[in-house]
């Protein structure tokens, strides 16, 4: 029976009565109320220094950094609270598709029977779909002057479309192999070695930033500015 | 891609693991086949390590970075996980009938021999006949699985959290010896078991016996000259009598690290008592083991000490080793557990017989303690 369930493991203080997503500010509020929104961030990055380099930075206060962690868990509690309450509710909402921005997008006119590629009918298609090549760096300018610089690592889809990016946080792991991987984080928080030779260092980045982009959800979120108009 | 498809249109439903059992430390393979868990558990602590490591932990875990043993609080992390994970699994084997199977497999003659080469704290050989209700009763003793799991989590908080650290009045670290007691017993349950699935035991990486490391398991003598030249004898007499006026005065709360280190040292010191009484003649010889300088000694005795053996028969007296072998050390450790569990529970009624065979432990402590002394006084040699 435990088998067939994908669970979501809520390790938050007080089971409430969640009905909608109105109902989890009160858990928004808890969190910042523990911890500061850029204070917050700050230590994300030292936790992540931490464990993928050689060093520790907590000092003796060896626990701060398992506390940290413990930290970013609540706001993975909150992303699968926030996914359930939608799931519940009757609202219609746009799914998330997964794409790879990275796939090219080729047209082949024909089988080509030349062995080079430049001589054969191949036809990039000019249309919108068509991934762009400086697309981040523009969504990345875009944001920023939208939240003077309080958000950085959210994309623009994902601050209208907060489930889009709970959602890829629980396509890339199911919950039991999230609390690993943070636990794996808590081990090397308190070794002088990196965590890299366990996990794959890029993979430890993407966790890393999938933190911080959890961190600004939360935060914008709670001061409800998520779905605020595009001014442009 | 199917298969996520599927996992995404199955329905969300959130356990909450303060309020609900779950057995969340397992991934999906230890889930699947729960003896995985046991055999990575028992390659990696062997009985008496895990044994040492709960039972200084109980008793350090409101001093932190005490944690001297193997790579200090690593290890104390991995302990930790590696108990989370045995929860999840005795949870399991008690509650799914698919699981009873390992229940099955323990028979009490085929486990039996365990007993003639290994200290068990809590478990008893009568035991043996019915593990399972057994270790029903201890998960059921507490409110359930994630009961248990909070309690590591605090009891970790506590030893590793500066800003956890108080003056006793938030917490009573006494408290928790029965629950010491309850997870000893799972886990010497738990090691029965996987015995009995052949799986070759492993050798102790972090201590000597139960309640020594390894580093004062290799070096008996030397740790006992330790005790007591930081003490002296008069003072562990005293410390002792502190111990047992603990039935009279109860624990009072507000000396985190008093009670528990009375205790602690009681226990290091009837194991020291054990380990030397194990060795052979040939042991007994070696000069280099009983030879000090001037500075490692210390100072635990002084011309003028008056130096009461009330216990000791002239015979006795003569020859403290003798004396020392006919100690029942594994019985003394398992009274004084006994001794603590029963100051907390204060509110049981007392029986007069428990009194009395409190008594007789005492006696033994202090005749142990004369012996040990005496022992030290004979044998050690000084360096010029």
């Amino acid at each position: 029976m435990i088998l067939n369930m994908q669970p979501g493991l809520i390790a938050l203080e007080y089971k409430r009565d969640i009905h909608t997503i109105e109902d989890l500010k009160s858990y928004y509020w808890e969190f910042f109320d523990a911890t500061g929104y850029e204070h917050h961030l700050l230590r994300n990055e030292k936790v992540f220094k931490t464990v993928i380099s050689n060093g520790i930075y907590s000092g003796i206060y060896a626990e701060n950094d398992i506390y940290q962690l413990e930290l970013n868990r609540r706001l993975m509690d909150m992303a699968w609270l926030y996914l359930e309450c939608l799931e519940n509710s009757d609202e219609t909402v746009e799914p998330y598709l997964p794409q790879n921005p990275y796939m090219p997008k080729l047209h082949y006119q024909y089988e080509s029977t030349y062995y080079y590629e430049q001589y054969s009918g191949v036809v990039r298609l000019h249309d919108e779909n068509r991934p762009d090549p400086f697309r981040a760096e523009k969504d990345y300018k875009k944001v920023i002057a939208r939240f003077k610089g309080e958000v950085r690592w959210l994309r623009p889809d994902e601050i209208s479309h907060p489930h889009w990016l709970y959602e890829q946080l629980f396509n890339k792991r199911t919950y039991p192999q999230w609390l690993e991987v943070l636990d794996t984080w808590a081990e090397y928080t308190l070794i002088k070695r990196s965590i890299c030779e366990k996990l794959d260092g890029g993979d430890v980045y993407d966790t890393f930033v999938f933190f911080q982009k959890l961190t600004e959800m939360a935060h914008l979120l709670y001061t409800g500015r998520c779905k605020m108009e595009d001014p442009d | 891609m199917t298969n996520s498809m599927q996992e995404s249109k199955s329905k969300r439903v959130s356990v909450w693991l303060w309020d609900e059992d779950y057995p969340h430390s397992l991934n999906e393979e230890e889930l699947r086949t729960p003896t995985l868990v046991l055999r990575d558990a028992f390659s990696q602590f062997s009985l008496a390590d895990c044994q040492y490591l709960l039972w200084e932990w109980q008793h350090c875990h409101y001093r932190p970075f005490t944690f001297t043993f193997g790579e200090g609080l690593v290890t104390l992390f991995r302990f930790r996980k590696m108990l989370n994970k045995l929860l999840d699994v005795a949870w399991l084997t008690t509650r799914d009938v698919d699981d009873g199977h390992l229940f099955r497999v323990c028979k009490e003659k085929t486990t039996a021999h365990l007993f003639d080469h290994n200290y068990f704290i809590a478990l008893k050989k009568e035991d043996l006949r019915d593990l399972r209700s057994k270790m029903q009763i201890m998960l059921s003793d507490g409110v359930g699985l994630q009961w248990w799991k909070n309690i590591l989590y605090h009891w970790w908080g506590m030893g590793v959290d500066y800003s956890q650290l108080d003056d006793g009045g938030r917490t009573n670290p006494t408290d928790e010896i029965p629950q010491f007691m309850q997870l000893i017993l799972m886990i010497e349950i738990q090691y029965v078991l996987t015995m009995s699935l052949d799986i070759t035991k492993v050798e102790n990486r972090f201590a000597a016996a139960a309640y020594l490391s390894r580093e004062e398991g290799q070096h008996p003598f030397k740790t006992l000259m330790k005790i007591f030249s930081k003490w002296e004898y008069d003072m562990l007499k005293e410390n002792l009598r502190k111990v047992h006026d603990f039935l009279d005065d109860g624990m009072e709360e507000g000396y985190l690290s008093m009670h528990n280190g009375l205790i602690h040292t009681q226990h290091k010191m009837i194991a020291l008592g054990a380990k030397l009484a194990r060795e052979d003649g040939a042991y007994f010889q070696r000069a280099d083991i009983f030879t000090f300088t001037y500075e490692e000694v210390g100072c635990f005795w002084e011309h003028d000490h008056y130096m009461p053996f009330h216990h000791l028969s002239m015979s006795e007296y003569k020859d403290p080793l003798i004396t020392l072998r006919k100690f029942d050390f594994a019985e003394l450790n398992r009274k004084l557990h006994a001794y603590t569990a029963f100051l907390v529970e204060r509110n049981r009624f007392e029986l007069d017989d428990e009194l009395l065979a409190f008594n007789e432990l005492f006696q033994q402590l202090e005749r142990l303690l004369e012996t040990l002394y005496l022992f030290i006084l004979q044998r050690l040699r000084i360096r010029n």
